[in-house]
């Protein structure tokens, strides 16, 4: 029996001391914050069946005494460890929601067995068999249960995650406990209360309260096992036994179930090696889909870059940024809209719907309180999916079905709100942060368009005037002077004709003709410039030569046109023009006041210090001048002003008799400025050039 | 005093338990409709209308196995006319009666909640004739130890404590429940709970104050009767005593108990379902010290003569 009591105290001892051991290791597992009590239970349960076996060994009755008290106090404390630890593996795992009245159902017959317990405490029996029989049936009863039941929940977890090793012993634990409820809860004493004399109620020799005798009869059913001598007496072995067989295998299975941590932190460790590569490709897919999301935009932005350039119609334009902006967004609905001379009345200008974008043809008033409202803040808006179905009412236009989700952006003009650009869907997807960065791009793009069609108009008006002014500038200096002059000779010819002067009347007349010559070739001059424009399919180099050829034949001068370009000009299309004014100012010069024979012109590409420019050189054999007298030219220094306009110079060389060069030089585009074509309003063969 | 024994207890403190549950959830029930709406009160009454309809039908099964022949005791029945223990069970009956007919109106009826209401009213008046009834069974005149009026007014009084103490168990754990289920009336339920349990708390340390009365009468009764008194008097202070004192200790530790989760959840703004523990402890002690007290009732009668 000693043997026994020993082999059991070992195994609870082992039992504790390996749940001990697994808790100082540590883990994340819920599990593993139960040990403690499971430790705790082993170690107690251990001390107690070494308390039974210092007490079967006989020793003196001091010591026993002592032992004897010392084992009241760990049997209900083994009970109610072994209850704690059964209540906290119990709900381990999260109960059905039933068993919320667990409590309540239970709450009766719960009082009903304390009150008789306590009860039995008066009865004559030693105290210690009330404490050891209601030790076992309120704490370990409960308690193994409990405990078998949570190992069995595990067990079924385990199971599902796939650990059929670790299921196993859980199962095996599960069961270890149930047969230790049994055999250790369930098995008591005997004593003349308690279910076990219940069932066995013939078989007690006395009534505790009433001292009445009773006859023994025979067992029946299960009633058969609770109580220690009918065990013995069916399997010729004793309870300890049995216990002992119980306290091993509650042991084996928890101490091998244990390997459930380190099962669980190798599932982990895969667990999160396969979380890192399925994080890594989700977030290559998501890298993937941003990049081709952004390619696109990007796409469609450098479209409308590339249409506003080519200076397309606006209204074009606009509809290329709605029926766009639609599908990027996957919107059902894009609307702009601008405001009228009347700065609180929005009207939609254009909208894209259902595959189709189309300008507004008839006046259609926007009063949507969301996107008058967005007009007035400085921050886009972004429905958030919360708000109420009617606040985005009448967002969408000539679509059957209510918005579900809109973005909204503002559209602005020198700081000063000028319109709204909008999106909106039907569907329950909401609109993100990132498409409301993207419709701004395209409010941004909706309002250069805008720009650039008002700039370009003022551009053509300003070109205009300035080209009346200089054709009112050339007759003037031209036209109208030789006029005046033929006026004065003709009144000069009516005084010589009168008096009769024939010669001197010829010499006049000979002097009017070369006037009229000279006005003739002025006049012919300026519709050779009107005629010349840059708007010359083959470019701007291509028609300085051919203005080159036709000034010669007109003025008779001999003209070399050296062409040493190579590539494009790359110049402001500012520098175009005045680049043309120049060399016509320049010709003009060579025609009237230099008497050559011969006139050169060069242009070509150079770089200097890194920078590239077009130089433009025009020479010719004439008499030359001297630069003194050039600094009070008039036309000089407008060739001046003209270069320095666009960031060019302009050098005159002229030697008496020898003849003069103009030296022209303006910078080409830096690679950036070409790329946003932010410069370029005019393109070769667009506009007319004066 | 045998297990088998023990099945009267377990009918008489289960059918009070049911009918003081029953008396104190009406009570919140018709405080409640006029705030919260009648159908909400309703729905949040089902749970624990059907756990006392279980309680009731427990009790009565366990009375039978007190019984040698428990198929037939029908025959109690007949004696309507003459005999407490007939009236008892007939009123029980109704009594059981009536709480499935409430507990069916509530499960599957809408509406018709002035029936409700009535039948939940009858439904109390039949505990509270059980309750009359069973107490008179113990007016003997050869028992001294229960041939008092302080029997019935015990009876009346274990009824009403333990319905005071049950009640927010019930309420607790429908509520718990119900968040488990994600229902929509939680916010109600919560306003009912808090709304009710202060009274209930106030009522309980009434009661218990009350029992401690009624028990000194008690023992100042016996220690002026008879022999046979003497001896129920003596088995009480004697042997029993310990269970004596065990009883009140819980009976104030319970109430106590209550009051101060009460006190505590207000000033500490917890959330209204972790007040489930305090309140199953509470509930359970006081239900140990009224089954304590039980069975001394029936430990310490000495019959007079054979």
């Amino acid at each position: 029996m000693m043997l026994i009591f020993f082999f059991n105290g070992l195994a609870f001892g082992g039992l504790g001391l390996a749940a001990y051991l697994q808790r100082r290791q540590g883990s994340d597992l819920p599990l593993n914050k139960h040990l403690k009590w499971l430790a705790a239970f082993g170690f107690v349960c251990g001390v107690t069946s070494w308390i039974d076996m210092f007490l079967a060994s006989g020793s003196t009755e001091e010591y026993l005494q002592a032992l004897g008290i010392l084992r009241m106090v760990t049997q209900p404390l083994t009970g109610l460890l072994l209850l704690k630890f059964g209540w906290d593996i119990l709900r381990d795992l999260p109960l059905p929601a039933w068993t919320f009245f667990i409590p309540g159902v239970l709450i009766v017959p719960i009082a009903y067995v304390i009150t008789y317990a306590a009860t039995t405490f008066v009865t004559p029996s030693p105290i210690e068999v009330p404490i050891d029989i209601w030790s076992r049936y309120l704490l370990y009863l409960p308690g193994a249960i409990m405990a078998g039941i949570g190992f069995l929940r595990q067990w079924n977890m385990q199971r599902k995650l796939g650990l059929s090793d670790v299921a196993n012993l859980m199962l095996g634990a599960g069961l270890a406990f149930l047969f230790e409820a049994f055999i250790v809860g369930l098995v008591v004493p005997a004593a003349p209360y308690g279910p076990a004399s219940y069932y066995n109620y013939n078989r007690v020799v006395y009534n505790a309260f009433t001292g009445e005798q009773a006859g023994i009869t025979t067992f029946y059913g299960l009633t058969a096992w609770l109580d220690y001598e009918r065990i013995l007496e069916v399997t010729g072995l004793p309870i300890s036994f049995w216990r002992m067989l119980s306290a091993f295998a509650v042991t084996f299975f928890v101490v091998r179930g244990l390997g459930v941590f380190e099962a669980t932190r190798k599932r982990q460790l895969r667990a999160l090696q396969d979380e890192r590569v399925q994080a890594q490709k989700a977030a290559f897919d998501a890298q993937i889909v941003a990049r081709q999301t952004a390619e696109k935009w990007t796409e469609v932005l450098v479209s409308i870059n590339r249409r506003i350039t080519e200076l397309e119609d606006v209204d074009c334009i606009l509809l290329y940024i709605v029926e766009n902006a639609r599908k990027l967004l996957r919107a059902d609905f894009v609307g702009l809209a601008l405001l009228t001379d009347d700065p609180s009345c929005l009207e939609l200008k254009c909208f894209s719907i259902e595959e189709t974008a189309e300008m507004v043809q008839s006046p259609v008033i926007v009063e949507t309180p969301l996107i008058l409202e967005t007009l007035q803040t400085v921050r886009s808006y972004r429905s958030s999916g919360n708000e109420p179905p009617a606040m985005l009412e009448n967002i969408i236009y000539g679509l059957g079905r209510p918005a579900s989700g809109a973005g909204i952006v503002r559209l602005e003009l020198d700081n000063r709100p000028i319109g709204a650009l909008w999106a909106a869907r039907t569907d329950e997807e909401s609109y993100t942060e990132t498409d409301l960065i993207w419709l701004e791009c395209m409010a941004d793009q909706v309002v250069i368009a805008i720009q650039h069609g008002l700039m370009t108009s003022q551009l053509q008006s300003l070109s205009i005037t300035e080209e009346r002014a200089r054709i009112a500038r050339e007759m003037h200096d031209g036209l109208a002077q030789v006029l005046g002059y033929l006026n004065l000779q003709v009144q000069t010819l009516e005084a010589l004709l009168k008096q009769g002067k024939q010669e001197a009347l010829h010499a006049e007349l000979e002097q009017m003709r070369e006037a009229v010559s000279v006005a003739h070739a002025d006049v012919r001059e300026n519709i050779l410039s009107l005629r010349t424009t840059l708007a010359n399919e083959k470019g701007l180099v291509s028609a300085i030569g051919e203005y080159l050829e036709e000034f010669g034949i007109q003025t008779g001068i001999e003209t070399c046109f050296v062409n040493e370009m190579e590539g494009e000009l790359n110049i402001s299309s500012v520098a175009e023009v005045q680049l043309v004014c120049i060399l016509q100012e320049a010709l003009a010069n060579v025609r009237k006041h230099a008497r050559a024979s011969q006139v050169r012109v060069l242009i070509k590409k150079m770089t200097q210090k890194d920078s590239e420019y077009i130089y433009l050189q025009i020479s010719d054999n004439g008499i030359g001048f001297t630069v003194q007298d050039s600094k009070r030219s008039f036309g000089l220094k407008t060739m001046r002003e003209r270069a320095n306009s666009a960031r060019g110079t302009l050098e005159v060389h002229s030697v008496l008799v020898m003849g003069t060069t103009i030296e022209c030089r303006f910078p080409c585009l830096e690679a950036e400025q070409l790329k946003k074509g932010q410069a370029i309003f005019f393109r070769e063969g667009r506009i007319s050039v004066p | 005093m045998n297990i088998r024994e023990w099945t009267l207890p377990v009918y008489t403190i289960l059918t009070q338990l049911a009918a003081g549950a029953l008396f104190v959830l009406w009570v919140i029930r018709t405080l409640s409709n006029s705030k919260y709406g009648r159908e909400e009160v309703d729905r949040i009454i089902k749970i624990p209308i059907l756990i006392i309809l279980i309680t009731i039908i427990a009790g009565i099964t366990g009375a039978h196995f007190h019984l040698s022949r428990p198929y037939l005791s029908f025959l109690a029945l007949r004696n309507f006319h003459s005999s407490w223990l007939s009236r008892e069970l007939v009123f029980n009956l109704f009594f059981i009666f009536s709480v499935g007919c409430l507990w069916t109106l509530l499960w599957f009826v809408n509406g018709h909640h002035k029936l409700k209401t009535v039948l939940g009213w009858v439904a109390i008046l039949f505990g509270f004739a059980t309750e009359y009834c069973m107490s008179r069974i113990y007016l003997l005149p050869s028992q001294p130890a229960w041939n008092s009026p302080l029997t019935t007014v015990s009876f009346l009084e274990t009824m009403l404590l333990l319905g005071v103490m049950t009640v927010p168990v019930l309420l607790i754990m429908d509520l718990k429940f119900s968040k488990s289920q994600q229902q929509e009336n939680q916010s109600i339920r919560t306003r009912i709970i808090q709304g009710s349990f202060d009274w209930l708390a106030v009522i309980a340390v009434v009661m218990v104050i009350v029992i401690a009365v009624l028990n000194s009468f008690q023992i100042s009764s016996l220690r002026a009767g008879n022999e046979s008194a003497q001896t129920s008097l003596d088995l009480l202070l004697e042997l029993y005593q310990p269970l004596l004192i065990i009883r009140y200790a819980l009976l104030f530790v319970g109430v106590g108990w209550l009051g101060l989760a009460v006190v505590l959840s207000h000033s500490r703004r917890k959330a209204t379902e972790e007040l489930m523990a305090p309140v199953f402890i509470a509930c359970l002690l006081v239900m140990i010290a009224e089954i304590l007290g039980r069975f001394l009732f029936f430990a310490i009668h000495v019959r007079i003569g054979i």
